[in-house]
């Protein structure tokens, strides 16, 4: 069965199709999935002389990450599994941040004013995970300093590069690997249906206007 | 030909079947104004997200009214400028796909251009070349010389606010909720529209601009001095002066360039007081008035599937990588309605 992947939560388009746990075709470009994302479906497919038609399985990221980017990449993904009436698997960006890294572990990215989504992982197969968090930097941050059993630091970007400096145990990740993406896929559950319209990206924060700070 | 239309330009998710660019056969619209009704308008980003999580049970439904499926479309049209561009690129999102699922032709549609051809819709044999159009909304307010398919000419447009964002303005002001036409249309009913003698900037300008912004401001300051003036008074009068600005350019125009067909499009043509102003004024001076049906007046995706029906002929599909710009210059001659500085 062949996998179309699609993650647009960052700062890159990933276009991958893999054929059962193998990556057959990986599209990487910078930015702009309005423009690049379907493009690269189709160059993808073209070049290996497939049809969407004989995709028989659509994952996507689903956040959290770049609030248009995942508008942009999970509309497409669910209308792909809704046109072609095949499954649709959602990937956690986190998840797929640290599929394939040493646990105890944590994962980080910015949310952008003043907080941060994070998930610390102590497992080494997602079903066990803890959910995932929004929370001041302060507060996260200074779990993260105590917390001496923790291997890993995993940032989703560099932002945070300069507020953790000295913390030799801190990394970023600037896209998510396309092996991280299969091997996250093939642990996440199969969409069909009813569930596929009803999937949205994962917006762990209200929009600016309904938390109150303009009227 | 069936072709179908999606539009998500600001807070209605629509989508539509349209046969031969004449016959609707659905047309779906989700409306969104539950979720910005409390902040007293729209926010882009509750719009995009609203739109991603109702994009594809509105396309189902689109489809099962119009009793087909995806493999029995021909081509798929959506709204890619013109609009908000967190809420546009949902729409575009989810027409690329099914163009390239269905391996049917793409085809990107001004949002402008939807409003103007929904008058065309059903009527291409009794409306012709060239006839003026005014085309009047929350986001614009445009009064075009259509040439033929795709081409215009711009006679006159808004300096500032357009006469339906003022409409929501006020209405927001007066506590009455968003949207705002309706509402100021109904309370007006009561009202005397000559209560109040607010200003109609521009009017006796022989040209076709509008503006509307000084008019918002006397009626806010008019609402801010004495906070218990008579509501449907001051609605009527203030209605009335949009109206009146709105029609005295367009025969202005209609005299001016020797255009006897006038076509009313977009959400404000569906002011009942506006249609029967211009239709008076119309029948005063031979001119015919055409408007289009109500479900075709405000943001849908029927007008873009019309309106790709006819632009298809002229230009064709557009390649998958197709953009998606806020704000675009229209037509083939390129009309720029809007400040230099929004057309990035």
């Amino acid at each position: 069965m062949r996998t179309l992947i699609i993650d647009t939560s960052g700062q890159f388009t990933t276009v991958l199709v893999a054929k059962e746990t193998n990556l057959i075709s990986a599209s990487i470009l910078q930015g702009r999935p309005a423009e690049h994302l379907h493009e690269q479906v189709q160059t993808s497919l073209s070049s290996l002389h497939i049809k969407p038609s004989d995709l028989g399985r659509i994952a996507v990221v689903v956040g959290p990450g770049s609030w248009t980017g995942l508008n942009i990449g999970v509309t497409a993904a669910k209308t792909f599994a809704q046109v072609l009436d095949i499954p649709l698997s959602p990937i956690s960006t986190l998840d797929a941040l640290v599929a394939g890294h040493s646990k105890p572990i944590w994962a980080i990215m910015n949310a952008g004013r003043g907080q941060c989504y994070y998930v610390r992982c102590t497992c080494f197969t997602h079903d066990v995970q803890p959910a995932m968090a929004v929370a001041p930097l302060d507060t996260v941050f200074n779990q993260i300093r105590t917390d001496t059993s923790a291997v890993t630091v995993l940032e989703y970007g560099n932002t945070f590069e300069n507020l953790l400096c000295g913390d030799h145990r801190y990394q970023s990740a600037a896209r998510l690997l396309p092996e991280s993406l299969i091997s996250t896929m093939n642990q996440s559950p199969l969409l069909e249906g009813d569930a596929i319209k009803l999937l949205k990206p994962v917006y762990l924060q209200p929009a600016l206007a309904e938390r109150g700070t303009i009227s | 030909m069936l072709i179908l239309g999606i539009d998500t330009s600001c807070d209605d998710t629509g989508a539509a079947v349209v046969r031969d660019g004449h016959e609707v056969l659905s047309n779906v619209i989700a409306s969104q104004y539950k979720a910005h009704d409390r902040f007293g308008g729209v926010v882009p980003v509750i719009a995009a997200r609203e739109h991603t999580a109702k994009i594809s049970f509105i396309l189902e439904s689109a489809l099962e009214e119009a009793g087909i499926s995806f493999t029995d479309l021909d081509a798929v049209a959506v709204s890619h400028h013109q609009g908000l561009l967190l809420a546009l690129v949902v729409g575009v999102s989810a027409a690329k796909s099914i163009a390239l699922a269905c391996d049917i032709p793409l085809i990107g549609i001004h949002h402008l251009e939807g409003h103007i051809y929904s008058n065309l819709m059903g009527r291409s044999k009794v409306l012709k070349f060239p006839f003026l159009c005014l085309t009047v909304a929350g986001g614009h307010t445009l009064l075009l010389k259509v040439v033929s398919h795709g081409t215009y000419e711009l006679l006159g447009h808004t300096r500032d606010d357009a006469a339906g964002e003022v409409f929501d303005k006020v209405a927001r002001h007066l506590g009455l909720g968003h949207p705002g036409g309706a509402a100021i249309e109904k309370l007006a009913e009561k009202g005397d529209p000559e209560a109040y003698n607010f200003p109609r900037p521009l009017i006796n300008r022989t040209d076709g601009e509008f503006s509307f912004s000084g008019l918002k401001t006397a009626v806010v300051a008019a609402i801010d001095r004495n906070p218990n003036l008579n509501k449907a008074d001051l609605c009527a009068s203030f209605q009335q002066a949009v109206v009146d600005l709105l029609v005295s350019k367009t025969i202005r125009m209609a005299g001016e360039h020797q255009l006897q067909q006038i076509t009313l499009a977009g959400g404000v043509a569906l002011n009942s007081p506006l249609r029967t102003a211009l239709k008076h004024a119309a029948d005063d001076h031979g001119y015919q008035i055409f408007t289009p049906c109500d479900d075709l007046c405000m943001d849908n995706g029927a007008m873009v599937a019309g309106a790709a029906y006819f632009l298809y002929k002229e230009r064709g599909p557009n390649p998958i990588g197709i953009d998606t710009r806020a704000n675009a210059p229209l037509g083939s001659k390129g009309i720029r309605y809007r400040h230099d500085s929004k057309y990035r």
